[in-house]
């Protein structure tokens, strides 16, 4: 034992006290050494937000803001915005509170700040709950009651009907549970002209029929991880080979989804020409997905080398989509106007 | 959390008092960023004609 070594102690501000080190030397105690590693750095708590699927709430909601007919004050939007991308990581917060005793189980998700011990779960409900009230109040006193409801509505819609009903209990979690990834742009077309219309509802939709085989194609690599921790995720109910088949017909959905814009005339050329193309491109990534080579299970011979692509080109596919659908709108709008002057 | 521990060496005290203060500035520049937003829409309210 080194003399210089002191009784730990912290101070009533919380502050460790000077008397409390000993010399560097000297091996702490696996009570210090718990005491560091639960000692939350700052990234962990924007971990609990899901930083990585906010970039594309973000987007799709500031499309939605685009392409709405009317004009918002360049501060309000981007307080509403903020308040999407706050809302979205509150709910994820929320999300990473209730299923930390699943993500302790997954490899992918067991160093989650709540799992790995930084975060205690009280706080990190706490931290959700308020993000959740102080977004949906932002988002009312910049723009108007009824963005900040759908606003309210799409975070209660992923707390409490994906994550705390649907997700551990029917393979359908993701179809439906995908509702509440598909508001953003119908929540940032709201902002703009405080009501709901029929193109940020085809908005919706188009998100809505990506999710699955958005989402599919990481379950059938993360197959394993779902099954240790017991989601019912499709690979695990139904199998890899159902699940190549369901990737592919909801693409085979989705795309007609896409060009329902242009349909009703909403979007132009540039549009269509585009979500052909994206969508004819995503096809083929699926297809792929569904000739993967396989065992009798279907289990993947390549360690599912397609159904990666397909999920890395997903994520490229919707923001090509949502950029191209708002690129249509600028476009038609110069050369209208351009017709005009 | 952890309990309390016994003994804690100087490499160890000083990264959890650089997590705390990374931690407080964060929250005092959320709580800077936060008033920001709220005088800035409140601003632009008051100027929009009625």
């Amino acid at each position: 034992m080194n003399d210089t070594a002191a009784t730990a102690g912290v101070t009533n501000r919380g502050e460790l006290s000077p008397l409390s080190v000993s010399a560097p030397s000297v091996s702490s105690s696996p009570a210090a050494r718990d005491m560091l590693a639960s000692e939350s750095e700052l990234r962990d708590w924007i971990t609990l937000l899901k930083p990585r699927v906010l970039s594309l709430v973000v987007f799709t909601g500031l499309i939605g803001m685009v392409v709405a007919p009317g004009h918002l004050n360049p501060v309000l939007a981007f307080a509403a915005i903020l308040s999407i991308t706050v809302a979205a990581g509150a709910a994820g917060a929320i999300n990473m509170w209730f299923d930390r005793d699943i993500d302790a189980m997954m490899h992918r998700t067991r160093n989650r700040p709540i799992p790995g011990g930084r975060i205690a779960p009280e706080a990190a409900l706490g931290y959700g709950i308020f993000l959740a009230g102080a977004s949906v109040m932002v988002m009312f006193l910049a723009t108007n009651a009824a963005a900040a409801a759908v606003l309210a509505f799409s975070i209660g819609f992923y707390v409490f009907v994906y994550t705390m009903w649907l997700k551990r209990r029917t393979p359908q979690n993701i179809v439906i549970g995908g509702a509440a990834g598909a508001f953003p742009p119908v929540i940032g077309w709201a902002a703009v002209t405080g009501s709901i219309d029929l193109v940020p509802l085809l908005l919706f939709a188009i998100v809505f029929f990506w999710t699955p085989p958005h989402f599919w194609s990481l379950a059938l690599y993360a197959n394993a991880d779902y099954r240790r921790a017991g989601v019912p995720m499709l690979p695990v109910v139904a199998g890899p080979r159902e699940t190549r088949r369901q990737i592919v017909l909801y693409t085979l959905v989705l795309i007609p989804v896409t060009l329902a814009p242009w349909f009703i005339g909403f979007s132009g050329l540039v549009y269509a020409v585009s979500a052909l193309a994206l969508g004819g491109y995503f096809l083929a990534c699926v297809w792929r997905v569904a000739r993967d080579r396989q065992d009798a299970d279907g289990t993947s011979l390549t360690n599912d080398r397609p159904a990666r692509a397909a999920f890395k080109y997903s994520i490229l596919y919707l923001f090509l989509l949502f950029g191209a659908f708002a690129l249509d709108r600028i476009v038609g709008v110069v050369s209208l106007s351009q017709l005009i002057g | 959390m952890a309990d309390m521990p016994d003994k804690i060496d100087r490499e160890e005290s000083a990264e959890i008092g650089r997590r705390r203060k990374l931690r407080n500035w964060g929250l005092l520049l959320a709580l800077v960023a936060f008033s920001g937003l709220f005088y800035a829409v409140t601003i632009v309210k008051l100027m929009k004609p009625h």
